[in-house]
């Protein structure tokens, strides 16, 4: 039986992925963990990997093409089996390329020439046309031309937006505005966001939490050194904030469609990460059961991997929950935007020196302001309330944060 | 205030340099006929009873000499007027207008300014043949230290020529033999058109029709036509080829999103390459659709009339350009048809 090999989810919100290059050709011979292709995602390049084994029968997408998640990509055949000609894609898939079913001989395979492919699948459009569609995420590929010769002009690109119902065309900037073309992945934080925003009733949730104690076993860590090198709040906020989560199991949920609640066992947290292009969202596993040495050592190697560009398949993967720490910045609060499926993101301020009052008399305190921003869908304020209040015994008593 | 005059292209031409003769006596008048005929189009006629025969002068049928002669006034401080009869003529004179006229300021690093205007006119009028139709201002709008002005109204007439008379380089000013009767507004006395300046003689939002000299007329007239199924063309009127008014192209471009150059004279390496090539570099992503030019056909002009109304542009072709560049019917003429 042929075995068909589709675009793989290789992050939580990829929906398409795009073949940069094939490193397989058909007649190819393929073990498991062959890598097969480059595929470029809304976060990264990363590369396919085959999970069978088998002769590469066919490739039924171009390089350069997109294709949604779950599209067949590739046929792997077994040695001598034919391939049958692949049906008729689906309107969503590009152009495939002719079935190649003859017996493998791979010096004599021509792989289709880069170039003219390009050129065939660009559509021709006009550069404003070009620019206008860029600002508004309008695929050329969709839009009938009516310019001169069928070229798609500033008209179709319009006519296309307003189709789609989205917004008005923005006023001109005024001039001496500088224009940035968005990249891939402030796209998606861009989309991702505005979906959050619209589709998830927030509310925020915050408390002030006494930081003396933190700040005290921080210092003493740091003054061992070694497997202590490199500690910050961010490392302590995670495991405090594991912690909280497997005692209060509701918040570590997401809403699964309309209907199902699903309460995750792991305890992952992603870690809001500012990188050259934007926002990624590292995902720090088992952030409850890993020892506080071993997290500082994890978060470290996976905080270079995703600001390299270059991170693992499971780095952005998985999160059930989601950490965002500004106290590095001269922050008292803010409130954080959900990202959903989670039920809820912890917005954190700095740790700042003022007044506080205990047992009836003002003394310097060290204080720290945290908002809980709730999907309330699936979350009320009295389970915000019981997490917040985990988290603060926590952090006001941090020796569990060792254990 | 009152209605401006009506006058003829020519007097209007007569008016400027009759008033500069008038402002600044180091200005004088020379060329083939200039004086006592008054002019082989009349533009001259009566300066030289009016200013006697050392600044109106007569010269034989010799342009190289009395270019040059031209040049050296200049140099030494006069301020000339040098009429040839046609520019096809001033082909005879190409070293003086360009290797010394255009190249003095520079070489003397400074030390000579050359206060000179050549004018006279040229491009097509009627059955003149090959040798006698040539729009020749791509030809010296090529040569750096040369202006070139091709008006394309009585009213610019006047107020180009007289800037270019005051202008301290040499100026190639282009008139037009078909356009010496045409009639316009004309303001009396003092009336300077900049250089380097353009006008959009007509505003439009769909297209830009970028021209000059008679071309204008031929593209207000296709304008026109446009307008009646529902094209609005604006036209925009370089007046100076040289300094070019990149920032008035780029504005309008910017507005229309298209253009489209009409040039009387040949297609390749013209004024229409260099505008295109000043809008797709500086506004490429302004264009919805590429630029395309209207210009005579890439052959010597033909003596027969039916064949030299094939050669020259006309309105049907600047309006089946603008159509095909809106995307109707016609397809837009490849550039590399148009030339060997």
């Amino acid at each position: 039986m042929p075995i068909e090999v589709t675009m793989p989810k290789l992050s939580d919100t990829m929906e398409e992925g795009k073949v940069l290059r094939w490193l397989k050709h058909v007649g190819d011979r393929v073990a498991p963990g062959d890598v097969l292709a480059e595929v470029e995602t809304d976060k990264a390049d990363m590369e396919l990997e085959a999970y069978d084994e088998g002769v590469l029968a066919e490739l039924r997408v171009e390089e350069g093409a997109t294709v949604p998640v779950g599209a067949v990509i590739a046929v792997l055949a077994a040695p001598g089996e034919t391939v049958a000609a692949a049906p008729a894609p689906a309107p969503a898939a590009p152009k495939p390329l002719a079935a190649r079913a003859e017996s493998p001989r791979p010096t004599l395979v021509r792989r289709a020439e880069p170039a003219a492919a390009a050129a065939a699948q660009r559509p021709r459009a006009s550069p404003l046309a070009r620019r206008i569609a860029e600002e508004h995420g309008v695929d050329l590929a969709a839009i009938t031309g009516t310019g001169p010769g069928g070229l798609i002009v500033e008209r179709d690109v319009r006519a296309a937006v307003a189709g789609a119902a989205g917004p008005a065309p923005p006023a001109e900037a005024p001039s001496g505005a500088k224009r940035i073309e968005l990249g891939r992945m402030r796209r998606t934080t861009a989309r991702r966001m505005a979906e959050a925003k619209r589709d998830v009733p927030h509310f925020y949730v915050t408390t002030d939490i006494a930081m003396e104690e933190v700040v005290r076993l921080k210092a003493e860590l740091e003054r061992l050194g070694g497997a202590w090198e490199g500690l910050t709040y961010t490392h302590l906020l995670l495991k405090a904030t594991g912690l909280a989560l497997r005692r209060v199991p509701e918040m570590n949920a997401s809403l699964e469609g309309e209907g199902t609640l699903v309460v995750h066992e792991a305890v992952n947290v992603g870690l809001a990460t500012a990188v050259d292009e934007g926002l990624l969202v590292p995902v720090v596993r088992a952030c409850d059961t890993t020892p506080l040495a071993a997290l500082v050592r994890e978060v470290r190697a996976l905080v270079e991997r995703a600001r390299s560009g270059r991170p693992g398949p499971d780095d952005l993967t998985g999160a059930t929950f989601t950490l965002s720490n500004l106290g590095m910045y001269p922050v008292t609060a803010f409130a954080a935007v959900v990202n959903p499926p989670q039920a809820a993101i912890l917005a954190v301020g700095a740790v700042r020196e003022v007044p506080v009052v205990r047992e009836g008399r003002v003394v310097p305190g060290a204080v720290m302001s945290v908002t809980l921003s709730c999907d309330h869908r699936i979350v009320d304020g009295a389970l915000a309330g019981r997490f917040l209040r985990e988290l603060k015994g926590l952090l006001e008593a941090p020796v569990a944060l060792l254990v | 205030m009152s209605e401006p005059r009506v006058i003829t292209f020519r007097e209007a031409l007569r008016e400027a340099l009759a008033e500069e003769m008038e402002r600044d006596d180091r200005i004088f008048l020379m060329g083939e006929e200039v004086g006592h005929y008054g002019g082989a189009y009349k533009v001259s006629e009566g300066l030289l009873a009016r200013f006697g025969e050392r600044r109106v002068i007569d010269t034989p049928i010799a342009e190289t000499g009395f270019a040059g002669v031209g040049i050296g006034a200049a140099m030494v401080g006069l301020r000339p007027i040098i009429e040839f009869m046609t520019w096809n003529f001033a082909l005879t004179a190409f070293d003086q207008l360009v290797n010394n006229a255009a190249k003095l300021r520079y070489m003397s690093n400074g030390q000579f300014a050359l206060p000179i205007v050549f004018r006279g006119p040229a491009g097509a009028a009627h059955a003149l043949a090959a040798q006698h139709s040539q729009a020749v201002e791509s030809l010296f709008a090529h040569v750096p230290g040369l202006k070139v002005v091709v008006p394309s109204t009585p009213a610019d007439g006047k107020g180009l020529l007289k800037s270019a008379i005051r202008d301290d380089n040499p100026v190639c000013f282009m008139e037009s033999e078909v356009m010496y009767a045409l009639k316009g507004p004309v303001p009396e006395g003092e009336h300077l058109v900049p250089l380097g300046v353009a006008d959009v003689k007509r505003p439009g939002r769909d297209v830009t029709v970028v021209t000059w000299g008679k071309m204008v007329h031929v593209s207000l007239e296709a304008a026109a036509a446009l307008a009646e199924e529902g094209i609005d063309a604006e036209v925009l009127d370089l007046r100076t080829i040289r300094p070019l008014d990149t920032a008035a192209l780029l504005d309008s471009v910017t507005r229309t999103h298209r253009c489209l150059v009409v040039q009387e004279g040949w297609p390749f390496a013209g004024v229409a390459a260099e505008v295109i090539t000043r809008v797709v570099t500086d506004a490429f992503d302004q264009l919805d659709a590429p630029p395309v030019r209207v210009t005579s056909l890439d052959v010597p002009m033909p003596y027969a009339p039916n064949l030299e109304r094939l050669v020259l542009p006309n309105a049907e072709r600047v309006i089946a350009a603008a159509r095909a560049l809106l995307g109707r019917d016609a397809p837009l003429p490849q550039a590399a048809a148009s030339v060997r």
